[in-house]
């Protein structure tokens, strides 16, 4: 399990009451009754606690997938968090 | 002559008020005559920070986490109060024509403050970060479209908006619906929270708030002298209205009938009422007419009565020119305090309560009554009457009046 799958895991269980028996690598957002709002929304929160961009993710995905674009995300944001070139 | 075939039964009632969940919890604490008004964490920062609050209504019980996080408060108590009256009416989603059961829900202010934090984001520069639920939770009419959603409605569903008077408006509108044959079943009501500072800052800066901030109990005081104004409530008032054949043929338990329902306009400011009462008394007038009865057949009032100077004023004046000596009086916002889109129906609810018990609750804070009002209120406890018929009124800003009668069954 990656820190983007806790990430994601944790906003369902937290911010959209979802049974942790009910999140598995393999489930889709549609398999737990979410819809474009609900990744609208899901997408606002990750954005606003961890500054990351979560795209391309549609109510067919499965968590893993999602889990996998957030990850993406943190990678590109990663160098500008970093420390700078040395000169 | 009227026939009664032009009646509407009244089959539900479901109520979420200050005083309790449920309506025999708000019934009893009506009887008490004990305000529920204290200060409010809620209120902190506001201009007046005393309200008559909603404690838990187990609305995640009833309704399940997922439409929790989905909702604002006032849809959640819209829902719990729609949920109790379908089951008080012993109506099975199951069992109906989906498509001739309609609902009708009066809001007022809505969701001012779910608006806040996005309106931040904005003027942050963080568009992104507005919810894409901020709409579909705060829209007026989204009480209206879960309690659809949730129970199967798929006839007529609409908000009403006519400020303090929509709960009674909109229980006039759905009265409509079934009696043009439209619907069979109609959930018809009101709700409201708002009990939000930037709320009772702006009743405060129209000077329509009581600032007995240091005596929340004592604060509302509806016919009485001293009065100041009103006190926030918050809660919903839900009605079940259905076709007499319908509900005969279902066997179900009539509470009331609905006979009658008058509204009007003042047409003269946009929050003081006309100070004679001409629209509150154009609306009295009007519903009597509809229900074909004469003002002696009336035996109880439960008034708006907010407690403002104006409101009680014009009220009284409009009763007496209708009634010459009025009725009993009640106004139990004095104990749950003004609702505003809800307040019409919860009165609604508690004057078939009243039918139904033979019993007219108090009125609080009446200790000194204001001559200039000269009405029989009902004060200290709760009084006997054996009414057959009775009126509810409910007057919003700008100036628009809906009155209900209500008889026994």
């Amino acid at each position: 399990m990656t820190d983007a799958y806790a990430l994601l895991t944790g906003f369902l269980r937290d911010r959209f009451a979802v049974p942790a028996a009910e999140l598995t690598e393999d489930t889709t957002f549609t398999d737990l009754g979410m819809d474009s709002l609900d990744l609208g929304e899901m997408a606002v929160l990750v954005r606003k606690a961890h500054g990351l961009a979560l795209e391309d993710v549609r109510a067919g995905s499965t968590l893993r997938e999602a889990a996998d674009r957030l990850d993406a995300a943190r990678r590109a944001a990663a160098p500008a968090a970093g420390p700078g070139p040395v000169a | 002559m009227r026939g009664r075939e032009r009646d509407v039964a009244v089959t539900g009632l479901g109520l979420v008020t200050p005083c309790g969940t449920g309506t025999a919890a708000t019934w009893r604490g009506l009887c008490s005559g004990v305000p529920t008004a204290v200060a409010d964490e809620r209120l902190s920062g506001a201009l007046v920070d005393i309200c008559c609050p909603v404690g838990e209504f187990g609305a995640v019980e009833a309704l399940g986490h997922r439409v929790v996080l989905r909702t604002d408060r006032f849809t959640q108590m819209a829902l719990v109060a729609a949920r109790e009256a379908l089951a008080d009416a012993a109506l099975s989603p199951a069992e109906w024509d989906p498509s001739r059961v309609g609902v009708v829900i009066g809001v007022s202010t809505g969701s001012t403050e779910s608006w806040a934090p996005h309106f931040a984001s904005l003027a942050a520069g963080r568009p992104e970060d507005v919810s894409p639920f901020l709409l579909p939770r705060t829209v007026p009419n989204m009480a209206a479209a879960e309690i659809a959603i949730r129970f199967g409605a798929q006839g007529p569903g609409f908000a009403v908006s006519t400020a303090c008077a929509a709960g009674a408006t909109a229980i006039g509108v759905a009265r409509d619906l079934v009696r043009s044959g439209t619907c069979d079943v109609v959930v018809a009501g009101g709700s409201e929270a708002p009990a939000v500072p930037i709320v009772a800052t702006c009743f405060a800066q129209m000077g329509a708030l009581s600032r007995r901030t240091d005596d929340p109990a004592g604060a509302c005081r509806p016919f009485a002298a001293g009065r100041d104004g009103f006190v926030l409530g918050e809660g919903a008032g839900m009605l079940i209205l259905e076709r007499p054949e319908h509900a005969t043929a279902r066997g179900a338990t009539l509470h009331a009938r609905l006979t009658g329902y008058g509204a009007s306009s003042d047409a003269h400011h946009i929050t003081a009422p006309h100070p004679q009462g001409r629209g509150a008394e154009a609306a009295i007038r009007a519903a009597l007419a509809d229900a074909g009865l004469a003002p002696r057949d009336i035996g109880h009032v439960n008034a708006h009565g907010t407690g403002t100077v104006l409101n009680d004023l014009a009220e009284a004046r409009a009763l007496r020119r209708v009634f010459g000596t009025p009725p009993p009086v009640t106004a139990v916002k004095s104990i749950v305090g003004h609702a505003l889109g809800g307040a019409g129906a919860i009165e609604a609810a508690c004057t078939v309560l009243s039918l139904r018990h033979g019993l007219v609750p108090p009125t609080a804070n009446h200790d000194e009554p204001d001559p200039d009002c000269d009405l029989d209120v009902v004060t200290a406890a709760p009084r006997p009457v054996r009414a057959t018929s009775a009126l509810s009124n409910a007057f919003g800003f700008g100036g628009q009046n809906a009155v209900l009668v209500f008889e026994t069954p």
